[in-house]
């Protein structure tokens, strides 16, 4: 195994038996794998295609079939390298007669961690995670994004090393979600190791390195996303600062046209809904109070009074709502 | 029977554990064979990918540990017979060979060197050769757990089990239970008694009703928690940490131990205050003490045609308990030999003894509800007729000569070892306590010193009445060591450490099947055992064909027939050669899965403190610590087993 990489797998192979050892299916077959350190790593497929069962044997939940997995060069059904990993279920199956402190304190005191250390840990953690102002109650009483909260304190209560996710934005509204990626980032600008599971494409796109693409059972692509993603056959070239104008178009056609090219179309680009979603949220909390009024009602050149919404001007915007095919 | 207990069974003694080791090592033995033979075929249908086999033991370390292991443990029986030996602390019942101690022991280690009921010698190479594969095997099995239990962690134990404790708290099992219990514990001392019978009947309901309701509430808490957790999937959280499976285990037994002894603590002391209220005289007489008894061995001599045999008579009852001697007859009597002392005999003025025999009638009439008179005869070993039987008409004699002046009859015992009561009057179910001058015992320092081999008590009870039979048994007769040293408080709580054994014992049972079993399966699979534990000596007898009417399937036949236990079945009926081949089978499986049952009649002690005697701690027979010893060796095996479940269960399976 190179020195920088943390996970590794040989033909790693999982068939569920019954009772009498008949095949019931084929879970994973051969998976060749390897994860290296600093990266997050995404796992994609459909349902039933292999995720979970990867980031199981990888935990040592479920035992191989045939093949290894190898996790800080141990087999990964040992105990030892749980030292070093953290783990995010996709359902946060945590005890819900506990509080968020409580939480913390027992998953704390299962890593040869200090008291001192773990009580500190907790409170940073409590606190990065937004769950300060609730650590008291029962994590019976929390909604979805709170539990989801608390289960990556927990994965992170011991400062691991490979962070393993399933699922880590299910469930959440996008305040979440973009709170949780940008959580992921910042996790492995500290030199952490992210193996993320997700059916979110567009998250995964987001902030992964590398992605494999599994399908029943069969690794069916691997690669790093910015070279899976490029479109080689298209350029695109994006600018600030110019008005829209038929001369414009005119004059960028004729010089992909020297080039040998041809134009697919042209216009303003647009956001993504998670942006625009987020823009409006944080303008809504900065004016408290602003609604939203449809332009007819909107009396033209004046400014919105207080308690009036503006007429959204969005970045990249909406004025022509979809670009034209040239 | 007041305040004497019907001891059924072979007590625990410290100076059988040579041989019981011995047997246990057999017993486990075997177990371990078949659980190596089950891996073995697992093994070479499924085997597991070279990965799997990284974590752990080499083969090499495996078998040459498990050689190294084979041995010692092959040994221990012999090197605790040596110890035991040398501390001069063996049966006193044993009848020596005329050697010394140390050739005893160049016998092969195979010969049970303690009891006399189980020193038939095996010296057979196919005995021996059984004995190393149970070691061996043992062995085996042992070294991966010994690797995996020194990774084990007490702190993380103890977070696990803290889990387990705030988990099971919450439970409305535990305080529908608790509350149900709090209510029979009062209800109960408002049953109807005799006066006598007060304490002994509490004390007897309120331990029947405390073990059960908190074994149920222990084994559907214990049964359900491993299931429940790896359904909810919260076991994921924990497993994926650096926690070794078998700490999961150990948690949720430590957690759920601490818990139900707290109960149980809250009970005992509230039962407690609540029998203090107030005891009546008769009760307090009667049970409300510690006695510490001595028991000696029974010799029962009769007249069996015209000769004398060294047994008793039967009166026909199916319950031969006790053995029977007729009044009237010298050679007709019933003998106690006391081997041993305790040194704080000698000093005494007095010296207590109780009794309580049975007394079949052989007519009715004017003798029913009447006592029968009894003769008691007290030897000490410097009493001539205690060597030579014959002496003892011409000592007895000479004694009620001189036995007009009570400082005589105290001069008498001194000098010549012999004191004798006659006409005491013994009653049907009563106790009755007579005592011993002190002087027979002034001497009894200079006795131990000897080591003579004449013991230093013998006590003859001969029946006066004509036409009466008296029924004796060993235990029915009793000096007292020290009547006034402990107390019926303290007793209590010893006796509850008996429901302690019985919660410690189901909860390991529960959490070790729930590894591998739901929750539901695992209940009834440890209920199942627990029942038969408590019918412990019926099952025996089945398995051992020594039942009444036969097996089960043959009793079926005779209640369907209507035929009763004693007249003989038709055994050319196709039936009843089936039912007779379906016993076999079944007498079969039972002597095979005998040892997986609990002897949970060795873990009670509610009669103990319902006829107020005293529980030793240590040193007596059926002390707590042997108990202990008896509880884990029941119990290290299941816990070995819960390892290797734990271990091998893919916790994220959904099968």
């Amino acid at each position: 195994m190179a020195q920088d990489v943390i996970v590794e797998t040989h033909k790693l192979t999982k068939i569920y038996r019954d009772f009498w050892g008949r095949k019931k299916k084929t879970a994973l077959n051969a998976l060749n794998l390897e994860i290296r350190k600093g990266e997050i790593f995404g796992l994609l497929g459909p349902n039933g295609s292999g995720k979970t069962t990867t980031i199981k044997l990888l935990l040592g939940l479920l035992f191989p079939t045939a093949g290894e997995a190898l996790v800080f060069n141990e087999p990964a059904v040992g105990v030892a390298k749980n030292e070093r990993i953290g783990y995010l279920p996709e359902e946060s199956y945590l005890y819900r007669f506990l509080n968020a402190e409580e939480t913390l304190d027992f998953y704390g005191r299962l890593f040869n961690m200090k008291p001192d250390t773990r009580r500190s840990r907790s409170q940073e953690l409590i606190k990065t995670v937004g769950l300060e102002g609730d650590k008291k109650r029962i994590l019976k009483e929390y909604s979805k994004g709170m539990r989801q909260r608390i289960g990556l304190a927990q994965a992170l209560i011991n400062d691991p090393e490979l962070i393993i996710l399933d699922e880590p934005t299910s469930g959440l509204d996008p305040l979440g979600t973009a709170w949780m990626k940008r959580l992921i980032v910042e996790l492995r600008d500290k030199g952490k190791t992210i193996l993320m599971c997700s059916h979110r494409l567009e998250d995964v796109q987001q902030i992964c390195d590398r992605i494999a693409i599994l399908n029943e059972g069969e690794l069916q692509e691997l690669g790093e996303v910015s070279q899976l993603l490029l479109d080689a056959n298209r350029v695109e070239a994006r600018a600030t600062g110019l008005p829209l104008s038929e001369e414009l178009r005119r004059d960028l056609e004729e010089v992909i046209k020297r080039h040998g090219g041809q134009m697919e179309s042209f216009g303003h680009p647009t956001t993504t809904m998670e942006d625009l979603f987020l823009r409006i949220v944080e303008e809504s909390k900065k004016h408290p109070g602003r609604r939203f009024l449809p332009a007819a009602d909107r009396p033209s050149g004046r400014p919105p009074a207080d308690g009036e919404s503006a007429p959204r001007e969005m970045a990249g915007s909406s004025a022509i709502k979809e670009n034209k095919p040239v | 029977m007041f305040a004497v207990m019907e001891i059924e069974g072979d007590p625990l003694s410290w100076y059988k554990l040579p041989g019981a080791v011995h047997e246990w090592l057999e017993a486990v033995g075997g177990f371990a064979v078949l659980g190596l033979i089950i891996w073995m075929i697992f093994w070479l249908v499924n085997p597991p990918p070279a990965s799997q086999r990284k974590v752990g033991l080499s083969t090499t370390a495996w078998l040459l540990w498990s050689t190294v292991l084979a041995v010692g443990i092959g040994l221990l029986p012999i090197l605790l017979s040596v110890v035991w030996d040398g501390l001069g602390f063996s049966d006193p019942s044993e009848i020596r060979p005329a050697k010394t101690s140390w050739t005893r022991h160049l016998n092969l280690p195979f010969v049970s060197t303690v009891t006399p009921a189980s020193a038939a010698p095996r010296k057979d190479f196919l005995y021996f050769m059984y004995y190393m594969a149970s070691c061996l095997a043992i062995a085996a099995v042992l070294v991966p757990f010994l690797v995996g239990v020194s990774r084990l962690r007490f702190r993380r134990i103890w977070s696990l089990a803290r889990l387990s404790f705030k988990d099971a708290i919450r439970h409305r099992v535990l305080w529908g239970f608790s509350a149900l219990l709090l209510v029979f514990l009062f209800a109960s001392w408002y049953l109807p008694h005799k006066p006598e019978d007060q304490v002994r009947g509490y004390v007897g309901v309120v331990s029947f009703v405390i073990t059960w309701l908190l074994v149920i509430t222990a084994s559907l808490l214990a049964s359900f928690s491993i299931p429940t957790d790896m359904k909810n999937q919260t076991i994921h959280t924990v497993v994926t940490k650096p926690v070794e499976r078998f700490e999961i285990v150990l948690g949720r037994f430590l957690g759920f131990t601490a818990l139900m002894t707290l109960v149980l603590v809250v009970m005992t002391v509230l039962s407690l205050v609540y029998v203090a209220r107030g005891v009546v005289p008769e009760a307090q007489e009667e049970s409300f003490k510690a006695r510490i008894p001595v028991y000696g061995d029974l010799k029962v001599q009769s007249i069996k045609e015209g000769r004398v045999a060294e047994h008793g008579k039967s009166v026909g009852r199916e319950n031969t308990y006790r053995e029977y001697i007729s009044g009237g007859v010298a050679d007709e009597k019933a003998s106690w030999i006391f081997r041993d002392l305790p040194s704080n005999f000698a000093g005494r003025p007095t010296l207590p003894c109780e009794f309580g025999f049975d007394i079949f009638r052989t007519s009715k009439g004017k003798f029913e509800n009447k006592g029968v008179q009894c003769k008691f005869t007290f030897m000490s070993w410097k009493c001539p007729a205690a060597v030579d039987p014959r002496e003892e008409a011409k000592l007895s004699q000479e004694f009620h000569q001189a036995a007009g002046a009570e400082q005589a009859t105290k001069d008498f015992a001194r000098d010549k070892g012999f004191y004798e009561i006659r006409g005491v009057e013994v009653v049907d179910y009563h106790t009755i306590a007579i005592h011993m001058p002190g002087e027979l015992f002034q001497d009894l320092g200079e006795w131990k010193k000897q080591k003579s081999d004449t013991p230093p008590l013998t006590v003859v009870v001969r029946l006066e009445d004509l036409s009466q039979l008296l029924g004796v048994a060993k235990y029915d007769f009793y000096l007292l060591e020290d009547p006034g040293k402990n107390n019926f408080w303290q007793n209590f709580f010893k006796g509850a450490v008996g429901t302690w054994f019985n919660l410690c014992l189901i909860i390991l049972l529960a959490v070790t099947f729930s590894t591998y079993l739901s929750g539901i399966i695992s209940w009834v699979v440890t209920m199942v055992l627990y029942i038969g534990g408590v019918f412990l000596a019926f099952v025996r007898d089945v398995a051992s064909g020594s039942t009444t009417g036969g097996g089960p399937m043959e009793a079926f036949v005779r209640i369907s027939q209507g035929t009763n236990i004693v007249s003989p079945l038709d055994d050319t009926a196709a039936s009843v050669k089936l039912a007779l081949e379906a016993d076999k089978v079944m007498i079969f499986v039972l002597r095979r899965i005998l040892n997986l049952i609990p002897d949970l009649a060795r873990f009670d002690m509610t009669d103990y403190v319902a006829q107020g005697f005293d529980i030793s701690i240590f040193f007596r027979d059926n002390s707590l610590v042997l108990r202990t010893a008896l509880l884990i060796a029941y119990l290290l095996p299941w816990a070995v087993l819960a390892f290797y479940l734990m271990r091998s269960r893919e916790v994220a399976s959904s099968s």
